[in-house]
């Protein structure tokens, strides 16, 4: 499965979790990480942070959106697409990755 | 006008448990401002400064804080990327069948600290066996070696260490390192380093950060002072880890006790609260004391006590 395939609507019952070959380490203001095979240290802030720290456990985009509803569009789809723009983006950073567990 | 140097021993106190060093509020002026950064920097503390910031223990204006989020930021990735480097070797190392130990900040602020987000460094140190030598060279940030001279006792090599290992898990790697116990051991003698360093050159700089990782892993709960006390015996730096434990529970004032530094001040002979001759010395007790410290790196500080290691290969 690739990135792009966080929004597709056959994905939905996906669930997401840190990859576990990723190096990381909290800060004032959120996580920096680092994949073991990649060279580019990432700063995630705000709601990337947010769901880096969610993604502990395996999470689909819709806990995501429920658990983060504070940091999200109030109208439920805008929501639902943010947090999944955020997953994209940890996934195409390497810090997140599909979740083996069902 | 506040001294910044006098700010960077209570950012080193800064959360431990017990110490009650007042931080000032801030903002501060420009002037301040560069000087605080600038100590920060020197003696590893950037880590400590945004958690103090963190907890509104101190005010900065917009500009400061956000100058300060991207150099803890950068910090930060430096110590990943050095981090990430340890564990490559590891890896080579483990596929040599060479035994290794990853020692240094990594393993003290991932196994010691209570928030390993605060325990910044820029390098980290392998011991060897002496075969891994010729294994493959040691990347930048990390130095290999195969030997330890303390400032007293015997030289330490890995065969003086717990075996099998603590393992460290870095990115689900296990990468061997030593106790929490063989840590502390490390940190003080580390701390006794300073102590000459300090009488060589009373310009240098202070090394906060080990005294802050002698406090940490002192105070980390599962720590067992038994273990302490064998492995400094069977090193022979026990007068050196006592001496070491009551600087730091001085220059920090902390005031919990437990049986590590009360076994500590019986060693030393000192009242529970008294100084080590090296203390009374000690001019970061006295910041107003000490002249401005050069700016040098983290490395520069682990460079001067691989200078007292036996000879072997350095990262570059």
């Amino acid at each position: 499965m690739t990135f792009d395939a966080v929004t597709s609507p056959s994905t939905t019952a996906s669930r997401w979790e840190r990859s576990a070959d990723v190096l990381w380490r909290r800060t004032a203001e959120g996580v920096v990480v680092l994949p073991n095979d990649g060279s580019a240290v990432v700063s995630l802030e705000g709601l990337n942070a947010a769901v880096w720290e969610a993604c502990a456990r395996p999470m689909s985009v819709d806990g995501l959106a429920d658990q983060l509803a504070g940091m999200l569009p109030e109208e439920s789809s805008a929501g639902h697409r943010v947090a999944a723009e955020a997953v994209r983006f940890l996934v195409a950073m390497g810090a997140v990755r599909e979740s083996l567990h069902p | 006008m506040t001294d910044p140097r006098a700010l960077t021993l209570p950012l080193a106190a800064h959360g431990l448990a017990g110490s009650m060093f007042d931080m000032p509020d801030g903002p501060f002026a420009p002037d301040e401002w560069f000087e605080l950064v600038r100590n920060c920097r020197t003696n590893g503390l950037i880590g400590m400064l945004a958690a103090a910031v963190q907890r509104g223990d101190m005010r900065l204006t917009p500009p400061q804080a956000e100058e300060l989020a991207v150099l803890e930021n950068e910090t930060a990735g430096i110590a990943l990327l050095v981090e990430q480097r340890a564990a490559r070797l590891a890896a080579l190392l483990g596929a040599a069948d060479v035994g290794h130990r990853l020692l240094g900040g990594p393993a003290r602020g991932r196994l010691g600290y209570r928030r390993p987000g605060i325990r910044t460094f820029d390098n980290a140190l392998m011991l060897v066996e002496p075969k891994g030598m010729e294994v493959a060279p040691p990347p930048r940030g990390v130095v290999m070696t195969t030997t330890l001279i303390p400032p007293e006792g015997r030289p330490i090599t890995l065969r003086d260490l717990a075996d099998p290992p603590t393992l460290l898990a870095l990115a689900e790697q296990p990468v061997p390192t030593v106790s929490v116990e063989e840590h502390l051991v490390l940190a003080c003698l580390d701390v006794a380093g300073s102590w000459a360093r300090d009488l060589a050159d009373p310009r240098g700089i202070l090394d906060l950060v080990a005294q802050r990782d002698v406090a940490e892993l002192a105070l980390f709960p599962a720590i067992d002072p038994a273990r302490v006390q064998q492995t400094a015996e069977s090193w022979g730096v026990v007068d050196l880890v006592a001496r070491a434990v009551v600087e730091v529970w001085h220059l920090f004032e902390l005031a919990d006790r437990t049986r590590l530094s009360v076994w500590a001040y019986r060693m030393t002979d000192l009242p529970v609260g008294g100084r080590t001759a090296a203390s009374r010395s000690n001019p970061a007790i006295h910041p107003e004391r000490r002249p401005a410290a050069a700016p040098a790196s983290a490395t520069g500080r682990l460079g001067r006590m691989v200078h007292k290691l036996a000879p072997g290969r350095h990262g570059g």
